[in-house]
């Protein structure tokens, strides 16, 4: 398309009388920003693009509504466009969109892929964080209407929202305030198996949570008690002696015959990951081991096809059947590797996943 | 009434003065001396004072009926003709939270029962009278009926959270997961509240041992089920047959698996099971018919023989059983017999043989879950007696 008739399709959408005229090219438009051609054309006019479509959402008729959003949802899975949008100075869009989600608006779900979408580059989500910020209770209010699974609306890509928005530490920190149970409330959807959009979301904030090691012995203790629901999804239906059965953490004791493993490889690196995060103090190996993590992770290793996971799975394992570092090395993030050191392993890891 | 009459003279006047003295000291003469008993005295005027409303320093105690003073107000106060239902709910309200912080609370439940009774169109006022009754109630232990008014109270007002006794009840009566929710909503109106983040710990806690528990029971349910099955294809395959206590034979199955529980008292827990192997163990029970005396063996391994078992109980020529007065039960002599139940008569048993070789046997039918034998010796005098009894039938 030539420059001069986006900018031409763009001002009759801005500003033409005729609602059917405006409707039938905003329908052209969402078909353009579903295809790879179409957002690169579309890149050229992004700043006006993402403007006339915030402007749109501030029309009565709901149809032009909707297909704006899901314009801005096409359009917000490339990074220059959401760092468009969350430039846009004369609509608080970011505002609105947060209230839409909050308010369990109609348009809550388009709203929350859109914040999804955006907070991803991590760019945009430093930008986000103040309108996160500008309500005391607003990452309350999203945990609440995350968790909230009886309404009509799904509100899954709240998870990824609170997952992309827990990269920044400000947010770890909200999301950890020991005076609410925010995390808390989350833990159970790690086995939600309706959604693996929701599961992959909230393992995702966990894993963040985890990487602040001065929080491990808090998730750790039985205020949160995060590592059987990080376990639970990675646990099969194997059954233990009794004695080991025993010494697992009370959730995965005794589970049936018929317990599958979490079905997205994806996510159960994720786990892993988390739980290779609480093995950098001693504290947490400690806790780690006491609490039989290994044979979970043994049985897993028997069953496991993915190649990432199965490589994630052997790190853990390595850290847990090791020997403890000496003193003064117990915190295995604090331990200075030499960067010759750094690039051997980073290529040996390379060439392990590249045999698979 | 003088009126009429011929004016009195100050004669009359006299006299009639002088009979009324008479009179008065003849009334008096007559009376009995009483005393005056409605007074004070030294021994009552503390309990007087008591029962007075106006002087009195102690609570109301709650098992003894109410002083006649005090009753007569508590009247004024309640009477419904002076009193809206409204104003009555009221008072009994306020009766209760007395009551209550004077910690009677079965006297409090009392009152804000009775407040309740008015059915007074306040709805905030009737919310707070069920409120405080689960309050009450959950002090005495009436866990049900404080969860039973908190969830009455929650119905009248939806957002109600001065319910205080409410994540505890849950906690009480096992509905873990509601509390847990309960907390976060409490935890929304006052973050860092202790009481809530140590409540909800709780009971995630709790939550998290009964899910365990019921998953434990599931599983050794279906083991048990497991160990029935096999139990069932072993004593089949060896062709055992049963005979219930109805007086019918059966081949043993899922439904005729009760009757293998043996009903002797010592064999209760020793019920027919398998070893590692799949052998079968029954519990064996031998019967001294000369004596009357018996002997249990818990765990008779059914490719054990019957000489084996004897040998072990009899073989020494030392030590005899305490009621074994001739010392004649010796492993040569003893002869054993199972009953033939169809036929009424008993069947000599080769000890040489085992235990699955008895039971296989086309005449033999397990009864009462414990197989049970006949033990006698040779040639004994009870022993011809028992082949005669045996051939006259």
């Amino acid at each position: 398309m030539e420059d001069s008739a986006l900018e031409e399709l763009l001002q009759i959408l801005e500003k033409s009388e005729s609602q059917v005229f405006r409707e039938h090219i905003l329908k052209n438009l969402l078909g353009l920003t579903g295809t790879k051609d179409g957002l690169n054309c579309l890149l050229k006019a992004s700043e006006k693009c993402v403007s006339v479509l915030c402007q749109l959402l501030q029309e009565e008729k709901e149809s032009l509504r909707e297909n704006a959003l899901k314009c801005l949802i096409n359009l917000t899975s490339e990074e220059p466009f959401s760092q468009c949008i969350v430039k846009v100075k004369d609509i608080p869009i970011i505002d609105q969109l947060f209230q839409w989600i909050i308010q369990k608006d109609k348009h809550a779900d388009l709203s929350c892929r859109i914040i999804s979408n955006i907070t991803h580059w991590k760019s945009c989500c430093e930008q986000v964080l103040p309108y996160l910020q500008k309500e005391r209770l607003r990452l309350e209010h999203l945990v609440e209407v995350l968790c909230d699974v009886d309404r009509h609306s799904d509100y899954h890509y709240v998870a990824s929202v609170l997952c992309n928005l827990t990269q920044l530490p400000v947010v770890q920190e909200m999301i950890m305030d020991r005076n609410r149970c925010l995390l808390q409330q989350l833990l159970p959807f790690t086995t939600y198996m309706d959604s693996s959009i929701r599961r992959a979301g909230i393992v995702g904030v966990l894993r963040n949570c985890c990487f602040d090691t001065d929080c491990h012995e808090w998730l750790l203790g039985d205020s949160v008690d995060i590592l059987p629901h990080l376990l639970l999804p990675l646990a099969g239906p194997e059954q233990f002696p009794d004695d080991e059965m025993e010494k697992l953490p009370i959730d995965l004791q005794y589970l049936s015959e018929d317990k599958k493993r979490e079905p997205e490889p994806d996510i159960r690196k994720m786990l892993i990951e988390a739980i290779t995060q609480l093995c950098a103090t001693k504290y947490g190996r400690t806790f780690l081991r006491d609490k039989q993590t290994y044979i979970i992770m043994r049985e897993l290793h028997k069953w496991e096809k993915s190649y990432p996971v199965l490589f994630a799975c052997e790190n853990l394992v390595d850290i847990l059947i090791g020997d403890d570092p000496e003193p003064g090395m117990e915190n295995l993030k604090n331990v200075e590797i030499p960067s010759d050191l750094t690039e051997k392993f980073e290529k040996e890891d390379q060439q392990l996943l590249s045999t698979e | 009434m003088a009126e009429g009459n011929s004016p009195m003279t100050e004669e009359d006047r006299h006299r009639l003065v002088q009979d009324m003295d008479k009179d008065l000291d003849n009334y008096l003469k007559n009376m009995k001396p009483k005393k005056y008993a409605d007074g004070w005295s030294e021994d009552n005027w503390e309990q007087e004072m008591q029962e007075h409303p106006a002087f009195r320093t102690e609570p109301l105690d709650e098992t003894r009926e109410l002083p006649p003073w005090i009753e007569a107000l508590q009247q004024l106060k309640y009477d419904s003709e002076e009193n809206t239902a409204e104003e009555l709910a009221l008072n009994y309200k306020d009766d209760g939270n007395e009551n209550f912080r004077l910690k009677k609370y079965h006297w409090a439940i009392k009152s804000y029962t009775e407040g309740l009774k008015q059915r007074c169109s306040n709805t905030e006022l009737n919310a707070q009278l069920l409120t405080n009754r689960a309050a009450a109630n959950f002090h005495i232990g009436n866990y049900r009926s404080s969860f039973n008014d908190t969830e009455a109270a929650l119905k009248l007002k939806p957002n109600h959270m001065k319910l205080s006794e409410r994540g505890p009840v849950l906690l009480e009566v096992g509905r873990f997961k509601d509390c847990v929710v309960w907390c976060d909503k409490g935890l929304k109106l006052e973050p860092g509240n202790q009481t809530l983040l140590e409540l909800r710990k709780k009971a995630s806690n709790e939550q998290k041992v009964a899910e365990r528990n019921k998953r434990k029971a599931a599983l050794e349910e279906k083991e048990k089920l497991k160990v029935d099955e096999k139990l069932i294809k072993a004593i089949q395959e060896r062709g055992i047959k049963l005979f219930t206590k109805f007086g019918s034979t059966k081949t043993c199955s899922v439904e005729t698996l009760s009757f293998l529980q043996p009903v002797h008292p010592a064999a209760a827990s020793s019920k027919v099971h398998q070893d590692e192997n799949g052998a079968l163990l029954w519990p064996v029970l031998f019967l001294y018919p000369e004596y009357g005396e018996s002997d249990f063996i818990e765990a008779f391994h059914e490719d054990s023989r019957f000489a084996d078992h004897l040998e072990v109980m009899f073989g020494s020529s030392d030590v005899h059983p305490p009621w074994d007065v001739e010392k004649k039960y010796l492993p040569s002599d003893i002869e054993i017999y199972f009953e033939d139940i169809k036929k009424s008569t008993h069947c000599k048993v080769d000890t040489s043989h085992t235990l699955r070789q008895v039971l296989s046997d086309p005449r033999y039918y397990v009864t009462a879950g414990n197989p049970t034998f006949l033990l006698i010796v040779r040639n004994s005098s009870f022993h011809k007696k028992f082949i005669q009894s045996e051939l006259s039938e």
